[in-house]
């Protein structure tokens, strides 16, 4: 919402001292947000109105006059201006005078040209800015002194303050200037006049006898009140300067003297107002009620609208006139040819209207303000502004009859009673009893001793009916700024542990600066094409009702889409990565609320030329990220259940106690194909929720040998498809000094027997008491070829 | 020879000193120490010896020995340290040329500075608290003093989830913020008195541009206690940023709206970027509009079945995707829920 200082100045006198971004400030910090202030006086600063003294031509160019100009100084000042406007002694037009800076941008400095000095400019409409085509110029007339700034001449002495509307959401009494200038007097210690009187609207004689309008309302919650008047007599033109102008300044564009007048209230009070043509109308009945399950009515938008049993309309009876407080109908728009016009004032159902307007997806003026609860007290005080400024605009015109007021309301002012230190103790500044009341009796409440308050009617309908609504207006007035800032004892009692939180934390640390995995986050939602191309079943699966796009319609069960998805992006750019999510999935179970369970799934790219298993890379991240986690004893074997997304052969199971609580996995060949990978990846995913709950087992010491340790390799040629942890096991029963057991190297192809490998171990001995003698080596390696070649194996390098 | 010996002594130890090369030291120590050396051959005459002359000759023999490969050894270490003062002196490497690359992977930026966020808070005596992202209608509004087809819905634009709604639950939501985490949650669980962070994921049905998008991060905070006022909500939030940015942060309020405080603020920090004196990101206000907070609407407390003459505290809630664009200087909010690497190796 725009507001025009000029117009506040209607009902506060605002001290001239305050710049308009002191006042614009001044309301942000106590009021409401204002995000912009336009200053159009500092804007055409340097631009005055100059009398043309004398003309001569410029010696040395034939296109170039030079002028005296006076600009109210003491002497006049020279300058050179062209020939496209034909410029006559005497004339009084706007001079820029050197050094200022127009609006557009364009530099005035003092120079000289052709040899002549020029100290400013004569400025064209065009540059001022204030037209953007043609070579226009404003002359003014002798009642314009020379120096009188243009601004102020021109009359664009105007400071527009622009809210923020979200920051009046719970104040219905600041939608108009009153309200705004309410709040401005009592900041500044200024006596706001009374509206009416402010106005001249108090003097209204409202014949007793004579033609009104008819009223029905359906049902008392439809609205509050509802006020309407019949003038006769109109002429319908244009409205009046100043009225055009106030209303441009708030960004409403004028209309017609009926339709500016109903806006002007509107900006004016806070109230909104419609008028109709009473011949369009047709009778002086108007039925408010709620429309017809159907019902079609097309709107001044020129929209045919279908209407729902919930929404309000105003009816003569036969035909629809309007959506009651959110748009009239196209039928009974004030023309050229009106001659009798009804204005009409409600205070509507806030609820009732908001939801219609939501239905309708129409958001206008008028609802953004009755759905704030607006003060019913208001209604009459509009249509008295109106009939007014009607009668002002068409001294012709006459008020046909009384005013119809139908009242569904009893006003009740909320009385609260104030314990004023805890008022003090919330706030925690020093204000006194005596500032606080203060303070509040100029914000137009009733105050009584010792301490009870009265909430005045613009602020009753919701928005102040509590204490705390009340130490709300004494800290803003006395100043949020003005609260010191203090920091509250700490409890002696150590907040709780989020262990779950602690541990996400460190497994970022072991993924990303140990296992060199980089982290990254992915919507909580995929679509129907991503659950495709991963195999999934859209079952298990909650659906967003409103989505806002078609890959963001089910809540991911899976952190493996997304991630896949984000990892074919990086192909483009990467030959091969490691990236990991940690965040929640959501899985329908069946109840209300879906099963959260948070997810670490890390995904390894292999480079493109890399032909080696990359289930290996998958598996040692997973085996050396559980170890450094200090998760629980665990074992890795074959899990029976696979997504569809795991290579049904390349998979293994992550076991704690026997529980499945991860997998490792090769990327199906068919879903990698999907997701364009023209390279091998594999990933492993733990369900960290319940990682978390096995607890971390805490590292023992071992004991650093004394004595040093023996090495000696073996290789082994055995079936293809022997598991490797079961050679392991031979050599590891071959002897009780074997301490380790670390296979260096697989092979097979080239002078490997196909169906076979090659499978080399390098094994450490180790005795607690003693350094191992050649003979004890040799034993030991002894046992270790027979238990291989007993296992099936052929040592390679021995004559088996 | 005894003589002979004192003369095999001073003629190589002025040998030695007149030695300009290594090859010549080696050349000399044969010709003396080596196995058929001179020295070796004095040895064999030490047979020849009466045995009353042999212990004082064997001892001048060991004191020449030693005196001999005392002198060899200075003069191999003088060569040796030549040698290296002369490679140091010619020895050169490229330090333009880049270092050897180690493969360190990176944290989500957002979860960098979550984790800051956190550490403070808990430092200051706040416990963290995690809650549903898919949540119910009554945590997300109702229990937040937002009541059906109140305004303030609109503020809050939300994502709906195909579920039969609940009696008690009302329909099933995404979360629109923390709070209901922070405040409805952590009341009910933990009761008062209270200091709590909820930090989480949010989401808002709005269309999405580069600074707004469905998914965002939030930190909800609540502080419930007797005799908390505004000026403890000012002094944590100004120590917070204080120790977030390393720098002396001033804060301000101004009035703002929010249905589950009153009074309801707005909380501005001073740009860090200018230093007040206003730049394009403070708007040229030398502020930087950061939180929505306030003092806890005693609705709130009563729904949760705390006394609100007893208690009285605060909630905040900021966001955390926000803070962390800002501390970044990143322009487009989609970088954050997207897995380009080119943008998170950046972090």
């Amino acid at each position: 919402m725009k507001l025009s200082l000029n117009w506040l100045r209607d009902f506060a006198p605002i001290p001239k001292k305050y710049s308009g971004k002191e006042l614009g400030e001044m309301l942000t910090l106590h009021t409401a947000e204002v995000e912009n202030v336009v200053d159009y006086k500092k804007a055409f600063d340097g631009v005055v109105i100059g009398e043309l003294l004398e003309i001569q031509k410029h010696p040395d160019a034939d296109k170039l006059s030079i002028a005296k100009v006076d600009i109210g100084r003491k002497e006049p000042i020279q300058l050179i201006f062209g020939q496209m406007i034909n410029m006559k002694v005497g004339n009084r037009v706007p001079v820029a005078v050197a050094p200022t800076t127009l609006p557009a941008g364009i530099v005035i400095e003092k120079r000289k040209m052709r040899g002549v000095v020029s100290e400013g400019m004569l400025c064209l409409d065009q540059e001022l800015g204030l037209k953007a085509e043609g070579v226009t110029i404003q002359f003014f007339d002798k009642k314009v002194a020379p120096g009188t700034p243009f601004a102020e001449a021109a009359g664009l002495d105007e400071v527009v303050l622009e809210i923020e509307n979200k920051s009046l959401t719970h104040r219905p009494d600041l939608w108009g200037h009153y309200g705004f200038a309410r709040e401005l007097s009592a900041l500044l210690n200024q006596e706001l006049k009374p509206y009416e009187k402010a106005v001249k609207c108090d003097k209204i004689k409202i014949p007793d006898k004579g033609e009104s309008v008819e009223v029905k309302i359906e049902s008392k919650e439809i609205a509050k009140r509802f006020c309407a008047g019949i003038i006769k007599n109109v002429k319908v033109e244009e409205s009046p300067e100043w009225i055009k102008k106030r209303l441009e300044s708030c960004g409403i564009r004028p209309i017609n003297n009926i339709v500016d007048i109903t806006n002007y209230v509107m900006l004016d009070l806070g109230q909104p107002m419609h008028a109709f043509d009473r011949k369009n109308v047709g009778t002086d009945f108007l039925d408010v009620r709620f429309a017809k399950k159907e019902e079609k009515l097309e709107t001044i938008d020129h929209i045919k609208r279908i209407l729902d049993e919930e929404d309000i309309v105003i009816s003569n009876g036969k035909k629809l006139l309007g959506l009651g407080g959110i748009i009239g109908g196209a039928d009974s728009e004030i023309s050229e040819k009106t001659t009798d016009v009804i204005f009409v004032a409600e205070n509507w159902n806030p609820v009732l209207l908001r939801k219609s307007s939501q239905r309708q997806c129409l958001r206008t003026e008028s609802v953004q303000r009755f759905e704030k609860s607006l003060d019913p007290e208001m209604c009459e005080l509009a249509m008295h502004r109106a009939y007014a400024l009607l009668l002002e605009m068409c001294p012709g015109a006459k008020i046909a009859g009384p005013m119809t007021d139908i009242k569904n309301y009893t006003i009740t002012l909320p009385k609260i009673e104030i314990d004023f230190s805890r008022v003090q103790g919330k706030i925690g500044a020093e204000v006194s009893e005596k500032e606080a009341k203060k303070h509040l009796v100029s914000l137009g409440f009733l105050v009584e001793e010792p301490f009870t308050v009265t909430v005045p009617s613009w602020r009753a309908t919701k928005d102040i009916s509590i204490e705390a609504d009340i130490v709300e207006e004494v800290a803003r007035m006395h100043g949020y700024d003005n609260i010191p800032d203090a920091l509250p004892s700490l409890p002696t009692k150590a907040p709780l542990e989020n262990r779950e939180r602690a541990l996400k934390h460190k497994a970022r640390k072991i993924l990303s600066f140990g296992l060199g995995f980089t982290e990254i986050r992915c919507y909580s939602f995929y679509g129907e094409e991503e659950i495709k191309k991963c195999g999934i079943s859209e079952e298990g699966h909650f659906k967003l009702k409103n989505y806002l796009s078609s890959d963001q319609t089910h809540l991911r069960t899976t952190l493996s889409p997304n991630l896949l998805k984000e990892a074919e992006g990086n192909l483009k750019n990467f030959d091969n990565f490691k990236i990991y999510e940690l965040g929640r999935t959501y899985k329908d179970v069946g109840k209300y609320f879906p099963l959260e369970e948070k997810g670490l799934t890390a995904l390894v790219v292999q480079a493109k030329k890399d032909k080696s298993e990359v289930f290996y890379k998958a598996l040692g991240a997973c085996e050396t990220f559980l170890e450094r986690f200090g998760a629980p004893k665990y074992e890795i074997r074959e899990a029976h259940k696979l997504p569809p997304y795991a290579h049904p052969k390349k998979s293994a199971g992550v076991y704690i106690k026997d529980k499945l609580i991860g997998l490792i996995f090769e990327i199906h060949p068919v879903i990698a194909k999907n997701h364009s990978f023209d390279r091998k990846a594999a990933a492993f995913w733990l369900n960290f929720t319940k990682l978390v709950e096995e607890g971390q087992e805490t590292k023992k010491y071992q004991k650093i040998p004394r004595f040093p340790v023996t090495r000696f390799d073996v290789s082994v040629l055995i079936d293809e498809r022997k598991p490797i942890a079961e050679l392991e096991k031979h050599i590891s029963s071959a002897s009780e000094l074997i301490s380790e057991v670390e296979l260096f190297d697989i092979f097979t192809g080239e002078g490997i027997e196909k169906g076979k490998k090659a499978c080399a171990f390098t094994i450490t001995l180790q005795a607690e008491d003693r350094t191992l003698t050649d003979a004890e080596m040799a034993e030991v390696q002894k046992k270790v070829f027979e238990k291989l070649q007993h296992g099936g194996g052929i040592i390679r390098g021995l004559n088996n | 020879m005894e003589k002979e010996l004192i003369q095999i002594r001073e003629a190589a130890i002025s040998a030695i000193k007149k030695v300009s090369d290594a090859k010549m030291l080696q050349d000399l120590y044969i010709k003396y120490l080596g196995r058929k050396g001179l020295f070796n051959e004095i040895i064999g005459k030490l047979k020849n010896l009466p045995p009353a002359e042999k212990p004082k000759i064997g001892q001048l023999i060991n004191e020449v020995k030693i005196a001999l490969t005392k002198e060899f050894e200075k003069k191999q270490t003088e060569f040796e340290n030549k040698g290296l003062e002369k490679a140091l002196k010619e020895e050169w490497i490229d330090i333009t040329s880049p270092g050897a690359k180690y493969d360190i992977g990176h944290i989500h930026p957002v979860n960098q500075v979550g984790y800051e966020v956190e550490h403070i808070f808990q430092q200051m005596g706040f416990t963290i608290m995690d809650g549903p992202e898919v949540e119910s209608e009554y945590c997300n509004f109702e229990g937040l003093n937002i009541p059906k087809d109140h305004p303030a819905r609109d503020m809050q634009d939300t994502f709906f989830v195909e579920q039969k709604p609940d009696e008690k639950h009302g329909r099933l939501v995404l979360r629109t913020h923390t709070s209901p985490t922070g405040q409805v949650r952590a009341l009910e669980k933990l009761g008062a008195p209270l200091r709590v962070i909820a930090p989480g994921r949010c989401f808002r049905y709005e269309a999405t541009d580069a600074s707004h998008d469905s998914t965002f991060d939030q930190v909800e905070g609540m502080l419930i206690d007797k005799n908390i006022s505004l000026a403890h909500l000012k002094g944590i939030m100004r120590e917070f940023l204080t120790r977030l940015f390393r720098k002396e942060v001033k804060v301000r309020f101004r009035p703002g709206y929010f249905p589950f405080v009153e009074p309801g603020l707005e909380l501005d920090f001073s740009c860090l970027l200018c230093g007040q004196k206003g730049c394009r990101v403070c708007k040229h206000t030398g502020w930087v509009e950061f939180m929505g907070c306030g003092m806890t609407h005693p609705n709130v407390l009563k729904m949760a079945g705390i006394d609100p003459n007893i208690y009285q505290g605060w909630a905040f809630g900021f966001g955390l995707t926000r803070l962390t664009m800002m501390k970044h200087e990143i322009d487009d909010i989609r970088l954050l829920t997207n897995g380009d690497l080119r943008f998170l190796n950046q972090f």
